[in-house]
């Protein structure tokens, strides 16, 4: 709790950083108006520092981020940190560099969507100059909370909880991971959310906060897999782009065509080939 | 454009195949390791086989041939390897090879004794080599059996043959002597036959049927001739009645008118003379005109008679003859004539009848004849027919006996072997070396094989290739599977242990191949 209010705090020191009328944003309302068209270099210079200032109360070594299978700077060099930085400047050139909120979501269970969310989000991160959200949709079974922080305990109230209770702020459920600029949002306590919650004004209202509580924030959000969920058609309506996470080997032509239907095609970035077996450096290049 | 995607997709595959295998290296090193070690087990213990073959030179064109062109038929051999066939595996010839290769020598059950000889069967190959040299080939574990199979085998081939085509011209032989005869028995049926014919049929003579012909057209032309004569003999006869009877009388009765005008003529003639010199009262011209008054009364009544007789005659049919005439000696020569004519009509009738009694006799003795002849025909037919085909049998049994001969001889066809029976020194067929390089590419292929098939099979997605084509979405990234330090050790120690199986396996391999050739295995 205590490093959200330092978060909190870090945030309202950044100046200028136009902020909706809602929620957590109140606060530094008054500010926005007036200089939320003239967003200049000095302004984002000013979000850098404020990046810079953002507390981090723990960070992981290269070894412990390694362990967990996330990417570190050291790493971004190796076979998969090249792929997610690939990713990542997919990302930005069809957003022409602007924050954006995207969905990754599996075709089927297992298909790995957290693993490709949390390591996104680090790769996003990996430039100092910005920071990433990382939303764990999957309530019913959220992976991406277990995945990026296994030493957070599930009872930690999260994405669920905020969404039943008006009186959780969004200020308590972000949580600091072990990556630099990286924040999670955790599933929460509650397993028995329905659809209408994702749908809900108060969803909008959080993605919308936490959108402008940075400048150069990107979000991105672990959806529940296609196939199992009709959570994620809905959650799509709230992003602007979605990945289809497809595990090698396990998904079948028809069963990816469905789900690029269930998500909509205009929203489709494409399609992330996950989980591609691991070859020897020898092999490699003949496989390549 | 479609060449360039096949060589795209080929390679894709490749790559796919390539993934795939290293990430179940472990598998197919088993399936391998498996394989090539189980192939080269089955080669260690793979039956040697041995392989043996005589080959017999079966001569048809030897020197008597020539010399008796057209004489004998040398008895032909066609196919002479199905021949052979046919020889080597009647059931005494397996038996006699099984009692000579030393098979009988455990005293097998008739069941396993069967089994023996549907192995030799099975082992044993006969080919025809171009026209006359036919090749028995044997296969067994043992290279000497093999060899003495093939041998025997040889020997009783040739011993066969040379009995069979024996027997072949005895049968000929016997035959064609049967039927000689036979055919002799018909021929002498036929001349018996033909002999009581002709003693109970004397007409049937050869030549008969000509003569008859002679005769009856000399009976006709006889015929003809006497009724020719007899037809001169009635118109004879008829003028003969004619001059003798009427016209004939009216000349005579004529004669004496006239004997009586002609005495008138002369004594009016007188009468003139005398009335020259004398008056009519002169006597003599007085009587003489009584004379002539006298004549002429006698003219008249010799008229009126003649045509009294004549009436008289008419009615009562015959001919008037004066007697006077009948006195003449013409009249006497024409009825002599007559008569002489009458004689010869009734001769020539008699003649005539005759004649065609002869005719009918003639016609009727032709007929009898040609019924004969035609029975006779057919006999003799008969006995031509038999004694021809006789003739010829006589002829054929001889060269039956000759080809007999030959063939007892051995003359007729000459079996010889051509290339003996060796004993095989190298083992044929397959060898432990085609087991061991069969089962390392096996060992390969099938792995692989079915690597392949599935990848073929599965419809599941390995590639970006395969999202695009499937669906043409865009393929953002493809990430490689992340390992942490653990599973990277892992991933390694797997190779490891895939290459020290391979290693150990090659080794085995290199083992057995040195025991083979060592011969302890």
């Amino acid at each position: 709790m205590s490093i959200a209010d330092k978060e909190q705090l870090g945030g309202r020191t950044d100046s200028g950083w136009p902020m909706a009328a809602l929620g957590a944003g109140d606060r530094e309302g008054a500010l926005a108006s007036a200089e939320q068209r003239h967003f200049d270099l000095a302004e984002r210079q000013a979000s850098r520092h404020a990046i810079a200032r953002m507390e981090e109360p723990f960070v992981f070594t290269a070894k412990e981020l390694a362990a967990r299978r996330l990417l570190s700077s050291g790493t971004a060099n190796t076979p998969v940190g090249n792929a997610f930085r690939e990713l990542r400047m997919r990302l930005m050139q069809r957003t022409g560099g602007a924050n954006t909120v995207v969905m990754v979501t599996s075709v089927i269970p297992g298909g790995g969507s957290s693993f490709v969310a949390c390591n996104l989000a680090a790769a996003i991160a990996l430039d100092e100059a910005r920071t990433a959200l990382v939303l764990d949709c999957n309530i019913r079974a959220p992976k991406a909370t277990a995945f990026a922080m296994p030493e957070l305990p599930l009872t930690e109230t999260g994405l669920s909880d905020y969404l039943s209770s008006r009186d959780i702020v969004e200020d308590e459920i972000i949580q600091p991971t072990g990556l630099p600029r990286v924040r999670l949002i955790p599933a929460g306590t509650r397993r028995d959310l329905e659809g209408e919650f994702f749908s809900s004004v108060r969803m909008r209202q959080l993605m919308s906060g936490i959108a402008r509580r940075y400048p150069e924030r990107s979000l991105v959000l672990d959806a529940p897999p296609v196939q199992s969920s009709a959570d994620t058609s809905v959650l799509a309506e709230l992003c602007d782009w979605v990945m289809l996470v497809v595990p090698y080997g396990r998904v079948t032509a028809r069963q990816l065509a469905a789900a690029a239907t269930a998500v909509g095609e205009r929203k489709l970035l494409g399609v992330v080939l996950n989980r591609r077996p691991w070859l020897p450096p020898v092999l490699r290049r003949f496989a390549a | 454009m479609s060449g360039s995607t096949v060589a795209n997709s080929l390679e894709q595959r490749l790559r796919s195949l390539l993934t795939e295998a290293y990430q179940h290296r472990r598998l197919l090193a088993v399936l391998f390791v498996v394989i090539s070690l189980s192939m080269s087990v089955v080669g260690v213990f793979w039956p040697k086989v041995y392989t043996s073959s005589v080959t017999i030179l079966v001569d048809n064109h030897n020197i008597i041939k020539p010399l008796l062109q057209g004489q004998a038929v040398p008895t032909g051999a066609v196919d002479q390897s199905r021949v052979a066939r046919e020889l080597l595996y009647s059931r005494s010839a397996l038996h006699r090879i099984m009692q000579a290769t030393g098979l009988l020598a455990s005293h097998p059950t008739p069941v396993q004794q069967q089994r023996i000889a549907e192995r030799i069967k099975r082992h044993t190959r006969v080919f025809q080599i171009g026209d006359n040299l036919v090749k028995i080939q044997y296969q067994d574990d043992r290279p000497g059996r093999a060899r003495q199979t093939v041998s025997e085998f040889a020997q009783l081939f040739i011993e066969a043959s040379l009995k069979l085509k024996s027997q072949e011209s005895d049968t000929a032989y016997e035959f064609i002597d049967n039927q000689v005869d036979e055919y002799h028995k018909k021929l002498v049926g036929a001349e018996n036959r033909m002999r009581d014919f002709r003693d109970t049929h004397l007409d049937a003579r050869p030549g008969t049927e000509g003569t008859i012909g002679d005769r009856i057209t000399t009976l006709q032309d006889k015929i003809q001739k006497t009724e020719l004569e007899l037809k001169e003999a009635h118109i004879k006869e008829g003028s003969l009645k004619n001059q003798l009877s009427g016209e004939a009388a009216v000349t005579a009765s004529i004669s004496r008118e006239g004997q009586y005008q002609e005495l008138i003529a002369q004594l009016q003639g007188k009468l003139a003379t005398l009335r020259l010199s004398y008056k009519d009262s002169y006597p003599d011209i007085v009587q003489l005109r009584y004379q002539i008054a006298d004549l002429k009364e006698a003219v008249r009544q010799e008229q009126k008679r003649r045509e009294l007789a004549q009436k008289a005659a008419e009615a009562s049919g015959k001919t008037y003859v004066d007697k006077n005439i009948q006195m003449s000696p013409l009249y006497e020569r024409l009825r002599r004539e007559l008569s002489d004519t009458r004689t010869s009509i009734a001769t020539l009738r008699a003649r005539r009848d005759e004649t065609r009694k002869m005719l009918s006799d003639e016609v009727n003795r032709g007929k009898r004849v040609s019924s004969s002849e035609a029975v006779m025909a057919e006999l003799t037919r008969d006995y031509h027919v038999n004694r021809d085909i006789y003739q010829d049998l006589l002829k054929r049994r001889e060269n039956a006996r000759i080809s007999m001969n030959l063939d007892r001889d051995q003359q007729g066809m000459s079996l010889r072997v051509y290339e003996p029976a060796f004993l095989p020194l190298k083992p044929s067929g397959l060898r432990f070396i085609h087991f061991a390089a069969g089962g390392i590419l096996l060992g390969l292929a099938v792995p692989f094989g079915l690597l392949l098939a599935l990848q073929e099979v599965d419809p599941r997605i390995r590639s970006e290739e395969a999202v695009q084509r499937a669906l043409g979405l865009p393929v953002v990234a493809v990430v490689p599977d992340l390992l942490i330090e653990g599973e990277v050790r892992r991933e390694r120690g797997d190779s490891r242990w895939v290459a020290v199986l391979l290693f150990l396996s090659m080794g085995a391999f290199v083992a057995i191949g040195l025991l083979k050739m060592k011969g302890i295995l």
